[in-house]
């Protein structure tokens, strides 16, 4: 190549690796964004779609300048050492390059990454303590993100202060409180025809009252947490097989590895591709068991949790109706056990999905 | 201004010098060692660093020296080389790293050989992954990989005093375990389980790095090393284990 060739070469790409690739986050370039579905909801009438976007802007303020109509009534004054725009600012740094500015799960690395970015705008959260249909506590949201998300691009933030973590709480559940008060009201605003006052406050009220009610449905396991023992392993795995209590093999596989046979099906093409997509659209696989710890956490109490009240979000049911707390634990045992004396090299392996 | 060129190349000398015997006493120096081979590791960048200063004292005072007398009248004879001068500045050279390898040998020995392995149970396993790192402790059975395992994210904590064994394993890409304080750097390559060894000489929180740029996060993979006493680390690992068998209830 000629010399005059390489040099416009390198200033080309040099001009282009200082100004387009980059993503800037600074709180002056960005805005919050109205959701797909609120768009399609009123693509009729875009006067409607602007008041909505500017009495959003009025209610919840800017990335920069965020405004929390509805403060977590848990979280008291002394709570908050760290406001709520020094958190958004804590955002755009750890959380926002996957999570996106209006906690979409749409950042700039969102589409490389599998399972992808939570997004938070419905308010559906996997990782709780909590019943079905319910939103997640403050200390749920606070847990992951000091934990990460094992087997996810989750990582755990246990380098940052206690303070800033719950500050960071504090910010995802206010940006799931905007995304899903968006949603309500252009739902009311779509039955209607008009948006008043009234639509946001019963919008707000309603967002804000799920939330209020997380800390009562925590689930909770009334005496200590039994022992395992060979003969609640051998009743665990009798539940685990069995259609009509757990049939917990029926997505797991016998042998607890994710493949059982509804957890696939053949496509036009007789391809085998997971059967399931998640509340948010994506493809979505039973968990394989042999691989601990879980992603919500290997403790007792967590295993107990996701099959007491499900997992939101995914196709993995609650089973608090079908089963006693007992039959919970033994199947608890037996998952345990299927998750033991696994190679490490195995152990450490990429979970597909 | 060939003499002017000359001088600086010695000033510049002069600066380095200066800045490397100066570095220890304001604190520019390797973090305080706490770990019980960590003195003869230093002992071994102290002698390559010896080296490395000889030759640059040695190279740069030619090329000054060369610089300074110039060509004093026009233009000289060519130099087709000369085979004695290049023997000596292949051989000696050589001589040296021959030297480095041999005296290094018994510090890679003892700490990388299975032989050297201290008796006992693996400590933690160490869990890295794009990017943060989690601590896995074998629980009351002494063996990872069974239900009773306790796990910790960021912090590892270990025993001051007592031979810590820890296993490292990679979830995704190539990692490196670097604690500076312990003079501890090891590569954690998925799919291959790696044993690594010390002593913790002194209580003390310790930072961890990721040492091998493992993707765009790779700058937020920091992690600490907590050493405590024997009684303070049964402490933490009983801490692990009431949340382990916690009922979700009021604690």
């Amino acid at each position: 190549m000629r010399p005059h060739l390489l040099l416009l070469l390198w200033v080309v790409s040099s001009a282009g690796l200082s100004s387009g690739c980059g993503f800037d986050a600074r709180a002056a370039q960005l805005e919050f964004g109205l959701q797909p579905s609120t768009r399609a909801t009123l693509a009729g009438s875009p006067e409607l779609l602007a008041q909505l976007e500017q009495g959003l802007a009025q209610r919840f303020g800017t990335p920069a300048e965020p405004r929390d109509p509805s403060a977590d009534p848990s979280r008291g004054p002394s709570d908050a050492r760290i406001s709520l725009a020094q958190s958004a600012e804590r955002y755009r740094v750890e959380c926002l390059h996957c999570h996106g500015v209006d906690g979409g799960g749409d950042g700039p690395t969102a589409a490389h990454i599998d399972p992808r970015p939570r997004d938070f705008r419905r308010g559906i959260f996997k990782w709780s303590s909590v019943g079905e249909q319910s939103r997640p506590t403050h200390e749920d949201l606070v847990r992951v993100i000091e934990r990460g998300v094992w087997g996810t691009m989750m990582p755990a933030l246990a380098r940052l202060d206690p303070a800033e973590r719950q500050g960071l709480a504090d910010y995802v559940r206010y940006l799931a409180v905007r995304g899903e008060v968006e949603t309500q009201v252009a739902l009311a605003v779509e039955e209607t025809g008009e948006l008043d006052d009234a639509a946001w406050d019963e919008a707000l009220e309603l967002v804000a009252g799920k939330w209020a009610k997380a800390p009562s449905r925590v689930v909770v396991f009334d005496g200590a947490v039994p022992e395992a023992s060979a003969a609640s392993i051998a009743r665990g795995r009798e539940l685990y097989e069995n259609p009509a209590k757990g049939n917990c093999a029926a997505c797991h596989g016998s042998s607890g590895r994710g493949d059982g046979p509804v957890a696939f099906k053949l496509d036009e093409r007789g391809r085998r591709v997971p059967a399931y997509q998640d509340a948010w659209g994506f493809d979505i696989l039973p968990r394989n068991l042999r691989r601990d710890p879980f992603r919500g956490g290997r403790r007792s109490i967590d295993l107990y949790r996701r099959i007491h009240a499900g997992i939101q979000g995914g196709p993995m049911p609650a089973m608090s109706t079908i089963m006693t707390p007992a039959e919970i634990w033994d199947v608890v045992h037996y998952t345990q056990s299927l998750a033991e004396d696994v190679h490490p090299a195995e152990y450490a392996a990429s979970e597909e999905r | 201004m060939r003499r002017v060129t000359a001088l600086l190349i010695v000033a510049l000398l002069a600066v380095t010098l200066a800045s490397f015997a100066v570095a220890p006493a304001r604190g520019w120096w390797l973090p305080e060692n706490a770990s019980h081979f960590g003195a003869r590791i230093d002992a071994l960048f102290t002698e390559i660093l010896w080296v490395v200063t000889v030759a640059l004292v040695l190279t740069l005072g030619l090329l000054a020296w060369a610089v300074w007398r110039g060509r004093a009248d026009g233009p000289r004879r060519p130099v087709h080389g000369s085979r004695r001068l290049e023997i000596v500045w292949t051989v000696a050279p050589g001589a040296v790293l021959v030297w480095l390898a041999l005296s290094q040998f018994d510090e890679w020995a003892e700490l990388r050989y299975a032989s050297e392995r201290p008796a006992g149970p693996v400590h933690a396993r160490v869990v890295a992954s794009q990017f943060d790192w989690h601590f896995v402790y074998p629980g009351r059975d002494g063996r990872l990989g069974t239900r009773d395992d306790l796990d910790a994210p960021y912090e590892l904590v270990v025993p001051v005093g007592r031979d810590v064994v820890l296993e490292l394993v990679a979830r995704d890409v190539i990692h490196s375990f670097f604690v500076p304080a312990l003079r501890v750097k090891q590569d954690v390559v998925p799919g291959l389980p790696t044993e690594i060894w010390f002593r913790v000489t002194r209580p003390g929180s310790f930072e961890l790095a990721c040492a091998e740029l493992c993707g765009f996060g790779h700058y937020k993979m920091a992690g600490r090393v907590r050493a405590l006493s024997d009684a303070e680390c049964a402490r933490y690992l009983a801490e692990l284990e009431a949340e382990q068998r916690w009922n979700g209830g009021a604690r």
